[in-house]
């Protein structure tokens, strides 16, 4: 299935993005180690930007997290964190993730085992039933239907619950985006990459807006019609509507195919450019400064580059602040879907030797729609990322 | 959207209703003919509103187009701005008193609300000039020049120096 190629290839490339944008950082921290006076001057330089920065919406969402989040954050305030990443202290951060994550997966398979013992229980009820009802066709077809209608109750209680889920994490990611990109476009705009900031403006619109819109507006209905017809197609034997899902789906696939493509080519030839024609300018610009006179033009710009590099470093802490809490938002209800999905999956495949393929079908059908959401969520969090992580390359070389 | 959901429901409601008549129905031949009337029912209740979207000509793309404006936040690049503007002044203060020249203050004046800083105008203050001894032979204007020019690409007419 195209779709968990796409979704392995996402995993794929967030897991390589992840650790070049640390490396970036920690690159910038040790060559400033040789000198001390610079650095100090660099820390005061840093704290004192961060002072002058606007991040009480950042802080906002922080404020908000809950505690398994702060746990894969790692972290007690904005702030410290951002000073952490500075610094390059990241150590004992991977243990109390894995342990975060670890504990989460636990208790939600926990939490689902009443909706997979009392859907198996019906299952396995309505199969006796079948078996006593004699030779009567329709009484069957009423057992069936009575049933079935149960189980979708049950199903769908715990369907709708992932679905405001799914559309609450969407809306979430694109407010950290509202949050984010404007420091981030500050920062950059402080550093000297206007052609960037004239390039990215656009870009980010597209993707907090014209991007979100047709993710909440189209995708997410297209997903809950698949839902429906899944549950109306395995209602009885003589009318099927399942081709109707399969269409849905086709076209749920090319749309975020199609965004997907627009946005990355967009970002990419067009991002790649203008960060170019940053560097060269601010070069040309350091050349004919340091030209005027040649001996002391190096020393020209350290004073500047003090404040440049401060800039830089708050710029690709925040895009490393703002990655870290996309996933620690984003993982615990990722993983509560993931699950659902798994153990509905799970469900179908044990009911499965029933007689009755109707609520095995049905079942696993429903596991099958609620990959769409899963996907939804990491290709939006996919497209945050890479724009990010695009931001925080484009670093004028000091 | 609202169209779209109605559409859906109207399919739901129809193949509810079939296999609610088709669960009522004694088995006959009535009842297949009944059957395959749901069917063609079912295919126009769902071809029917494809039409209407085909020929409605309201639908607007530019919607999804609408955006909210991103803004940076002039504050902070007004501060980096002033941050520049004045390790710049240090600099050139600082290029002075190695040249024997003390109680010199530079003012450069530039836009620090726009994000790229352009420089207009530098005015040398010379009212606590104290000239060391093993200097006083020099030109103080133009030592003076030459230190500012190190650190600003500026035409020399906009130097301007108050005693």
């Amino acid at each position: 299935m195209t779709f968990k190629k796409f979704y392995a290839l996402i995993l794929a490339i967030v897991m390589v993005l992840i650790p070049m944008s640390y490396c970036g950082i920690s690159v910038y921290a040790s060559q400033t180690d040789s000198e001390t006076t610079l650095e100090e001057e660099l820390e005061t330089t840093v704290d004192e930007q961060l002072a002058d920065l606007d991040l009480s919406q950042l802080n906002e969402f922080f404020q908000n997290f809950c505690d398994d989040q702060l746990g894969i954050f790692g972290g007690t305030s904005i702030i410290e964190k951002l000073q952490q990443i500075i610094n390059g202290d990241f150590g004992d951060d991977s243990a109390s993730f894995i342990s975060a994550i670890g504990n989460l997966i636990f208790e939600e398979v926990i939490s689902f085992l009443p909706l997979i013992s009392s859907i198996i229980a019906i299952a396995i009820l309505s199969s006796l039933l079948m078996d006593l009802k004699g030779n009567s066709k329709s009484i069957g077809d009423i057992i069936h239907f009575v049933c079935y209608g149960v189980i979708i109750i049950i199903i769908i209680s715990c369907a709708v619950k992932m679905i405001s889920l799914a559309s609450l994490v969407l809306n979430m990611i694109t407010g950290q985006m509202e949050i984010v990109f404007p420091i981030l476009l500050t920062l950059l705009t402080a550093i000297g990459g206007t052609v960037s900031v004239a390039v990215y403006q656009p870009a980010v619109v597209l993707l907090t807006s014209v991007v979100a819109k047709i993710f909440t507006n189209i995708l997410m209905p297209i997903f809950i019609f698949t839902l429906v017809f899944s549950i109306i197609s395995n209602l009885s034997n003589t009318i099927k509507l399942d081709k109707i899902s399969g269409f849905l789906s086709t076209v749920f696939k090319w749309i975020i195919g199609i965004v997907f493509t627009i946005f990355m080519g967009f970002l990419a030839v067009k991002g790649i450019t203008a960060g170019s024609i940053d560097t060269v300018s601010f070069k040309t610009a350091r050349y004919s400064l340091s030209t005027y006179i040649p001996i002391v033009g190096g020393y020209l710009s350290e004073g500047l580059n003090v404040i440049l590099a401060s800039c830089l470093l708050i710029k690709n802490a925040i895009g490393t602040c703002g990655i870290l809490i996309l996933f620690a938002s984003i993982i615990v209800p990722l993983l509560e879907i993931i699950l659902f999905m798994l153990v509905l999956k799970f469900t179908g495949a044990i009911l499965q030797p029933l007689s009755d393929s109707r609520i095995s079908n049905f079942i696993s059908s429903i596991s099958k729609a609620f990959i769409m959401p899963i996907v939804m969520i990491i290709a939006v969090s996919f497209m945050y990322v890479i724009f990010v992580g695009l931001i925080m390359c484009t670093s004028i070389s000091l | 959207m609202s169209a779209v959901s109605a559409w859906v429901l109207s399919i739901v409601g129809i193949i509810v209703l079939s296999i609610v008549v088709d669960l009522i129905l004694p088995k006959s031949s009535t009842a297949d003919f009944i059957k395959n009337i749901f069917a063609y029912v079912i295919i126009i209740v769902i071809i029917s509103p494809i039409f209407n979207f085909l020929s409605n000509k309201n639908f607007d793309i530019s919607d999804f187009f609408e955006s909210n404006e991103i803004v940076l936040q002039e504050d902070f690049l007004s501060s980096v701005n002033k941050q520049m503007l004045n390790s710049l002044e240090e600099k050139i203060e600082n290029d002075t008193k190695n040249n024997g020249l003390l109680g010199v203050e530079v003012g450069l004046t530039a836009d620090i609300f726009e994000s790229k800083l352009t420089i207009t105008k530098v005015s040398v203050d010379l009212t606590d000039l104290v000239i060391q001894e093993n200097f006083e032979h020099i030109n103080i204007k133009t030592s003076i020049k030459q230190s500012v020019l190190k650190f600003v690409s500026i035409g020399e007419e906009y130097i301007i120096f108050y005693e």
